[in-house]
């Protein structure tokens, strides 16, 4: 099975951006930018972009990203358009900041806007509401933050008809301090476009595959993460 | 595992009895909370430093049969061993890493020998139905032919509290479909459901509870936390499922809603399901009140009992239910309803706007 990437996007501790603006790429410790701003995509303001946790702010910022990438920001009707996250941790900082909001009152003053980005999905659901993404939508946790298991689930629906396009990608945060993991995961957040077809004037950087033991191909080259495969996206586009 | 038995016989013998096993909380403190009450697995309580989520999974594992090592695992959970956060923010012995989803994937793994690997879903009150989704997708396009899939919930103060805040839990047991109904109530839970390529099955002459035919995963794009009320999003996904099940929608012979009792939820259920299935009087039935909403569990456990009442031509009632809402009237009962079919239909709805329809059919006993 082979499909398309026709967009990338990223929220990283190297920089943040999309493929096709050679923005800066590197995912890696370091603190991540641009959080605290409000951000504009598609003339759309995201109004809630200044309340929402960082897990769910970087997410949303790496998809706003890929789909300006993709020329996939603007709509008018929903869209077909799925979206796979996998990630390590999750909301996990968030669960500590809410549950930090219990603790003091037996509960009398729990935060209902925290509780609300106590999700690993969250992010996937305003990306839904602001870009009108009615597709599959999941969140998967793996045990390294590779970003295979979406990846792979990416292109298992499109195999399957479930997509004809869809986000796949990571988002992590910062790991809780002294949080006892062997292998802790980069914070940031990459997102890539996958299309089964492409039927607008756009160049696509490349073709993802995956093989039936589910190892991902660019361009024929093996990749071992969503890292690797946007480097690759980088390398095609800076020869173009 | 649920708050109404141990295993799958039990509950499915109380749910016919109409019992809910949904109780006043004793295992934290919910004076501050406008509800009090939720469906707790008597007998499950913290012991030491490890999170009760093991106890849970141990306990379910016991009726469990034998599963192939080259399983390939999938979990379902939205907060795996949550009582540990809470145990550690409150600077009490904790094993804090039972909060990562890989770290109780793994207890799975190594309790079971298994070897190709495994992965968490977590997409709140879908995270079951979407985990049993891609096990299928795997065995469909051969990249496995044996996936385990568990899906596990407790009840905790973060998720109670929580809910609470958000003013979406009930006082009184929750009432799905009925005009009165409060909100929801969360129950804790578990369950295990082995998938395998019917040839798989074949070759080591395993019995076939049933089978997964259809599923499909879609998005309200519409509200973070409540859902569209015109029921697009779920018309979607199980229009979808059907179209990849190959059946006729007159084929699906029953419903396992979601049916959490909020009144959100419940109305857009029955709106999706008229778009879908017009005027039909297909029976609808939702175990929340009584075994509350497992949350991460719940698609797996209601595929368990999707399983069930195929086997035994049984609808179970829908605890709670009196007087029906609009829409409701001569699709939900609060008796069991002898209904034999081939395929039944079951939902699951979520936070995020998630929606995801599954369907399955009659197994074949070897």
């Amino acid at each position: 099975m082979n499909a398309f990437i026709t967009g990338t996007g990223w929220v990283t501790a190297g920089g943040e951006g999309t493929g096709r603006n050679a923005a800066p790429f590197a995912l890696s410790e370091g603190p991540l930018p641009g959080l605290a701003e409000k951000i504009t995509f598609a003339n759309q303001n995201f109004k809630r972009f200044g309340r929402m946790d960082r897990y769910c702010k970087l997410g949303l910022k790496a998809i706003a990203y890929a789909l300006q990438d993709a020329g996939l920001d603007a709509w008018k009707e929903k869209r077909d358009i799925g979206v796979i996250v996998s990630t390590v941790l999750g909301c996990l900082a968030t669960d500590f900041d809410y549950y930090n909001t219990v603790i003091p009152r037996d509960g009398l003053i729990a935060d209902p806007n925290l509780f609300t980005y106590a999700l690993s999905n969250s992010f996937i659901g305003y990306a839904a509401i602001i870009f009108g993404l009615t597709g599959t939508n999941f969140a998967i946790n793996e045990k390294t933050g590779s970003g295979t298991s979406a990846l792979v689930s990416a292109m298992d629906c499109i195999s399957l008809g479930e997509c004809d396009t869809i986000l796949a990608g990571i988002c992590d945060v910062e790991c809780p301090p002294n949080f006892p993991m062997s292998e802790k995961p980069a914070p940031g957040s990459i997102f890539i476009v996958i299309e089964k077809t492409i039927e607008r004037q756009i160049r696509p950087y490349g073709r993802l595959s995956v093989d039936k033991n589910g190892k991902l191909f660019f361009n024929e080259s093996e990749i071992k993460d969503i890292s690797m495969c946007v480097k690759q996206c980088l390398s095609i586009e800076r020869k173009n | 595992m649920t708050a109404l038995g141990n295993n799958l016989d039990t509950l499915w013998d109380r749910l016919l009895l109409g019992e809910s096993g949904i109780k006043p909380v004793r295992r934290f403190p919910v004076i501050a909370y406008n509800s009090k009450i939720a469906a707790c697995i008597e007998d499950l309580e913290p012991t030491g430093k490890i999170s009760i989520i093991y106890e849970m999974l141990d306990r379910l594992f016991i009726t469990m049969g034998p599963v192939p090592s080259d399983s390939f695992l999938i979990t379902a959970s939205t907060k795996a061993g949550i009582d540990n956060l809470e145990r550690s923010a409150r600077g009490l012995p904790a094993d804090i890493r039972d909060c990562l989803f890989s770290h109780v994937s793994d207890h799975i793994s190594i309790r079971f020998s298994l070897t190709s690997g495994n992965i968490n879903i977590n997409t709140t009150c879908a995270s079951s139905a979407i985990a049993l989704s891609r096990g299928a997708s795997l065995i469909e396009l051969g990249r496995a032919d044996s996936v385990l899939v568990c899906c596990f919930d407790l009840v905790a103060e973060y998720v109670f509290s929580g809910f609470c805040a958000l003013q979406a839990m009930s006082p009184v047991p929750c009432m799905p479909f009925d005009r009165n109904r409060k909100g929801m109530n969360i129950g804790e839970g578990a369950a295990a459901l082995l998938l395998m390529s019917p040839e798989r099955a074949k070759r080591e002459g395993r019995s076939s509870l049933g089978a997964l035919v259809g599923w499909s995963v879609s998005n309200d794009a519409f509200n973070i936390t409540a859902p569209d009320m015109d029921g697009h999003g779920l018309t979607l996904a199980i229009r979808k499922a059907l179209q990849r099940s190959g059946i006729p929608e007159d084929a699906v012979s029953a419903i396992c809603a979601h049916g959490t009792g909020t009144v959100y939820n419940d109305s857009m259920e029955l709106t999706a399901f008229r778009k879908v299935f017009g005027n039909r009087k297909l029976p609808v039935f939702s175990v929340k009140g009584a075994i509350g909403h497992t949350m991460g569990a719940a698609g797996g456990i209601e595929a368990a009992l999707c399983l069930k009442s195929l086997e035994t031509g049984i609808i179970p009632p829908t605890a709670g239910f009196m007087e029906p809402d609009t829409g409701a009237e001569g699709l939900v009962s609060n008796e069991p309803v002898i209904n034999e079919c081939d395929y039944m239909l079951s939902t699951n709805s979520g936070f995020g706007g998630v929606n995801a329809a599954i369907i399955l059919g009659k197994g074949i006993r070897s």
